[in-house]
């Protein structure tokens, strides 16, 4: 064995393996061809046969986010690795530890605009956490070991691994290979910091102790570190009431008696209010992104800040804070556990609660007895009771999705919350799926972004995924439509998808089952069996077209430009 | 309030370092007046000095997102005080036998050097901090100046420190 040479590829993917890597999505093209040799060959590796690079990238964000462990993707160079930007982008809004690994152009065709030449590290920079051209094979192993780290530790991100062709088939030594992937990460600018400092803990603490209305926001950061029991402790026993973003949905349980639900732009009126209210703001791993603050100057204008992340760069980047505490969220919880006695805020609790009783989700009635999105979602809430993983795509079902679906586990919900990429759901959701066979996978994609990469439902099929796809078909891009009704007078520009394809047959044509719901009734009687069944379904759920998300606050705006608190403008 | 700073960061000098930085400086909105790099005393490292523009805010937040690519090692804003500040000039003056010899008058106060005497011409390299190259660029002026080139600033802080 020590004689042996090994090429490029083979150490690529022993690599990963010796990483834990056992899962891979791809798609084969002129430039790694070598690397699909190996992989033919080397059976440690699973590998998923995507049918579009962008399915592969957002495959690998999905098991990211489902298990908790790094996503790999693989696609040739040009146009296969241009293909997976928008996974990339994607992942990288979103903190989701992504390797991408592409191949290039032979090193001696580099630069001289080559058949399927392209500069994909150039191009990625601006969205991967780091990304890296193989100049040498001897580098390799460690890159990997590197990228590996980088993606997965601190704040985590996409990698991106660019690989020339000739590279993917030079040789080593296998013993030169073992010296040098056994040689240590040496990365002295990369130190991220996880403790947070003692005396900001310790003011913060005391910050705690004398507030009368605190509020908790609690973020993905949660999830990353793992600290969602440690949230869970730290509410209950200061008795603050919880608040989550978007992506930090599942962090918190929604079904405990402090869970307020998601604020922001459609967050619920108790959110939203509690912000308005709140004298102590306890930002737990979010961003203030602007879908959560509005007008950032008027957001929690009553309250001290006290904002922990792991990102140095996020304090005070969208919204000035009293206390920033720069660690890892399960580290600070532990020291706020630790530290503080159990604390009543009864009074204040009370009031929240009050507030979730006058303004609960509700939404208007139908026109001839018409399917509502909402009563579509709320249906589909009493079946999922909470337990499953839910995938969205970006838009009105996206929010509905927030509003009226209960999250009770973390890494439970999969959205794109700071790209908004469409086309996200469902191929998200095979990635769950294939990382989580142990759990329900639910797709909830709209008419419009179910269009963008349905050509993944192949996987389905191919791998036996029991995955269940909703499509909220509201025969419109709902989320525009209700921007132009709402701020340009209705004037509906190119959003309507009243030409769609006949969905069931498109379910037909890659061999899966489908049901269409367009009653109450059908509602009723069909939804549950679909999704309880262990076979894959596409659930087309023919909705009323105009029906807005609400609440809303416009964008830019502050809590108190709030409409349709009561579901309706 | 928008000032100006310069901005000193140590890098692995890794391939494409350089553009990475940039390209955060633009995508972040921040303007750069001028670079210097080069290598440093540290093995493959690179030392670059970036005069900026920016608020205190704008300033302290891409310190942090400077940080942030894997490969730089330090940030530091120099303070006002207590700093080395040079950069180098290159000026290609008009020059007959009537002013050849006022120039390099002038030059000799500024402690510039004459690089290069031809029948129309004169380079003079002038060395300093900008102010002073403005004065020299001004007296200059009163010729006429054929080409202008500069490093950018160069800054190092007094005493041992870093």
């Amino acid at each position: 064995m020590d004689n042996k040479m090994v090429n490029g590829s083979w150490i690529l993917l022993e690599s990963l393996y010796r990483l834990g890597i056992d899962t891979v999505f791809g798609y084969p093209g002129g430039s790694v061809i070598p690397i699909y040799d190996e992989i033919y060959k080397y059976k440690k590796i699973k590998h998923y046969f995507s049918r579009h690079e962008q399915g592969a990238a957002h495959e690998a964000d999905g098991f990211a986010r489902a298990t908790g462990k790094i996503g790999v993707c693989i696609a040739t160079s040009g146009p296969g690795a241009t293909n997976l930007v928008t996974g990339i982008m994607t992942a990288h809004m979103d903190s989701v530890p992504l390797l991408a690994v592409t191949g290039q152009v032979g090193r001696s065709s580099l630069g001289k605009d080559s058949f399927q030449e392209s500069d994909i590290v150039g191009i990625t920079l601006p969205i991967t956490k780091s990304n890296y051209l193989i100049t040498d094979i001897r580098d390799l192993p460690r890159i990997i070991k590197e990228a590996n780290y980088i993606a997965t530790t601190g704040r985590p991100g996409p990698v991106l691994i660019d690989i020339p062709k000739d590279i993917q088939i030079s040789e080593i030594p296998f013993n030169e290979f073992e010296k040098l992937f056994s040689e240590e990460i040496n990365l002295p600018g990369y130190d991220p910091t996880y403790h947070g400092h003692p005396r900001q803990i310790k003011k913060a603490i005391d910050l705690i102790k004398t507030a009368k209305k605190p509020l908790i926001i609690a973020g993905a950061g949660i999830l990353k570190a793992g600290a969602s029991k440690s949230i869970i402790e730290f509410a209950e026993k200061t008795n603050i009431p919880v608040t989550t973003t978007l992506l930090g949905l599942g962090v918190f349980p929604s079904n405990h008696e402090l869970s307020l639900g998601m604020l922001g732009m459609h967050g619920t009126v108790a959110a939203n209010h509690a912000t308005e209210e709140a004298d102590l703001i306890i930002a737990a791993g979010i961003r203030f992104d602007d879908r959560i603050t509005g007008n950032p100057d008027k957001f929690c204008k009553n309250a001290s800040i006290i904002h922990i992340d792991i990102d140095p760069a996020e304090i005070g980047k969208n919204k000035k804070c009293d206390i920033p505490i720069v660690g890892d969220l399960k580290n600070v919880l532990f020291e706020f556990n630790r530290r503080l006695d159990k604390m009543d805020h009864s009074d204040w609790v009370n009031t929240v609660k009050g507030w979730k009783k006058e303004y609960p989700m509700v939404y208007g009635s139908s026109n001839e007895g018409r399917l509502l999105p909402q009563e579509v979602l709320s249906e589909l809430n009493k079946v999922l009771a909470g337990n499953a993983i839910v995938a969205t795509d970006v838009g009105q079902h996206q929010m509905w999705t927030a509003q009226y679906i209960s999250f009770n586990n973390p890494n439970s919900i999969l959205t794109s919350g700071g790209s908004g990429t469409m086309g996200y759901g469902l191929p998200a959701a095979i990635g769950a799926q294939i990382g989580r066979p142990d759990k329900k996978v639910v797709a909830i994609v709209g008419d419009g972004g179910f269009q963008m990469t349905f050509q993944e439902l192949m996987l389905i099929k191919q791998y036996n995924l029991p995955v269940k796809v909703v499509i909220i078909n509201n025969s419109f891009l709902g989320m525009v439509r209700q921007w132009q009704e709402i701020f340009h007078e209705k004037r509906y520009s190119f959003v309507d998808l009243s030409v769609n394809p006949d969905f069931n047959k498109i379910a037909e044509g890659y061999g899966i089952n489908s049901i269409t719901i367009d009653t109450k009734e059908k509602l009723e009687n069909d939804l549950r069996p679909a999704i309880e069944g262990d076979e894959a379904v596409i659930i087309n759920c023919i909705v009323e077209k105009e029906v807005n998300v609400l609440p809303m606050i416009p964008a830019g705006a502050s809590v108190s430009e709030m409409v349709g608190k009561r579901g309706v403008i | 309030m928008n000032k100006t700073y310069e901005i000193l960061i140590i890098t692995k000098n890794t391939n494409g370092i350089v553009a990475r930085i940039m390209s955060l400086f633009n995508r972040r909105g921040y303007f750069v007046k001028k670079m210097t790099a080069g290598m440093t005393n540290i093995p493959d490292h690179a030392r670059l000095t970036l005069t900026v523009e920016g608020d205190e805010v704008s300033l302290d937040q891409i310190q942090k997102q400077v940080y942030k690519i894997i490969d730089v090692v330090k940030v530091k804003v120099f303070p006002a005080e207590g700093v080395i500040r040079r950069e180098l000039m290159l000026i290609k003056v008009r020059a007959n036998s009537e002013t050849r010899s006022q120039i390099i008058q002038i030059a000799d106060i500024y402690r510039g050097n004459v690089l290069d005497i031809g029948p129309d011409s004169l380079v003079i390299s002038i060395t300093g901090n900008e102010e002073k190259l403005k004065g020299f660029i001004l007296m200059m002026d009163n010729f006429e100046i054929l080409e202008i080139a500069k490093t950018g600033v160069l800054a190092m802080s007094r005493g041992e420190k870093m």
